[in-house]
């Protein structure tokens, strides 16, 4: 019964075992299941328009303008959006850390079942040839 | 990288991205920059102007390279791709810096003379000026105030001409359109502006 599934199992094994040991596989899986290029490319993006915005207001200093005021702003706008940047990496990554040990338990219950599954043929074998 | 070219690639940057932020814009370089821009963005342009002494027009931003003068490149450009700009001017007879007539007129007038249908050049009348100072709710007593819509999305408000205080958005629709709507208002009420010879 194990056996008719058992090729299934052996690439569910080796998909999770993938993704728990290797890192490159890990993060290409998690780019394309969690869209985490898209996000970092979106907060960078973020990121590039506030330095934009500080860069039009301030630009014009050099002409005695003082726009210290609206540096200050966007100094706190920039440090919010940092710290939530940071949270949502430590998050990320926490995240991977949870989903490598859960995939390497899979691999491991895989592995557990594909073993099953040999002794199961080779009962079966036995049986077999007892009916012989 | 100059200053004024980093302030060049930022304000491309909040024009392609159509960030709806306010920012001030009073150096005559740095207005070069952004009226271009706006020009570059958008389809149909209104401009009120107070001259055409070329103050901001015949600005040639030899720091970022540019050989000749940015604004008269980027509107030669706008009317050759077709695109439709409406100017009133306030004061007809002004339109020379140190005792030479600006090259903004001069290209104004080269325009106008080869007919070009998308470009329409007149003179404010008082019915222009009334809707302005009414339609928007003014509350400076400056006569200074003129500007630049692009799309009814983007705009330049100049509040003191003679301090430089302005203004800029590239998509404040809200406000831009406020001035477009009173400007086209007003529009119809303004006479032909003739070129001297």
């Amino acid at each position: 019964m194990i056996n008719s599934f058992s090729s299934y199992f052996e690439i569910f094994a080796g998909l999770n075992l993938g993704y728990a040991t290797i890192r490159g596989f890990r993060e290409a899986a998690n780019s394309e299941l969690f869209g985490l290029k898209k996000k970092y490319s979106q907060l960078d993006e973020q990121i590039d328009i506030l330095v934009d915005k500080v860069n039009v207001a301030t630009g014009e200093n050099s002409n005695g303008q003082t726009n210290l005021e609206r540096l200050n702003l966007f100094k706190k706008e920039f440090d919010t959006k940092k710290d939530g940047l940071e949270e949502k990496i430590k998050k990320i990554i926490e995240l991977g850390i949870d989903f490598q040990m859960l995939f390497f338990i899979t691999c491991i219950f895989c592995f557990f079942i594909l073993i099953l599954g040999g002794f199961e043929s080779y009962f079966e074998g036995k049986i077999n040839s007892i009916k012989i | 990288m100059t200053n004024l070219k980093q302030y060049e690639e930022s304000v491309k940057n909040l024009a392609s991205k159509g960030e709806d932020f306010n920012f001030p814009n009073s150096d005559p370089k740095h207005a070069t920059i952004v009226t271009s821009t706006i020009l570059n963005i958008s389809k149909e342009v209104q401009f009120y102007i107070k001259n055409f002494d070329g103050s901001i027009a015949d600005n040639i931003l030899e720091e970022i390279g540019d050989k000749r003068p940015r604004f008269i490149d980027s509107l030669s450009y706008f009317l050759a791709i077709g695109n439709k700009i409406q100017i009133v001017i306030e004061e007809p007879n002004n339109n020379s810096s140190n005792n030479k007539i600006s090259e903004f007129y001069t290209f104004l007038k080269e325009e106008v003379e080869n007919s070009k249908p998308n470009l329409e050049i007149k003179l404010a009348s008082s019915t222009f000026k009334e809707n302005i100072r009414e339609g928007l709710k003014l509350e400076t007593k400056s006569s200074d105030f003129f500007f630049m819509v692009g799309d009814d999305k983007s705009f330049r408000i100049n509040f003191d001409r003679k301090q430089g205080k302005s203004v800029c958005n590239f998509n404040s629709p809200k406000i831009a359109k406020r001035l477009s709507m009173n400007f086209n208002k007003g529009f119809a009420s303004c006479s032909k502006f003739v070129f001297n010879d």
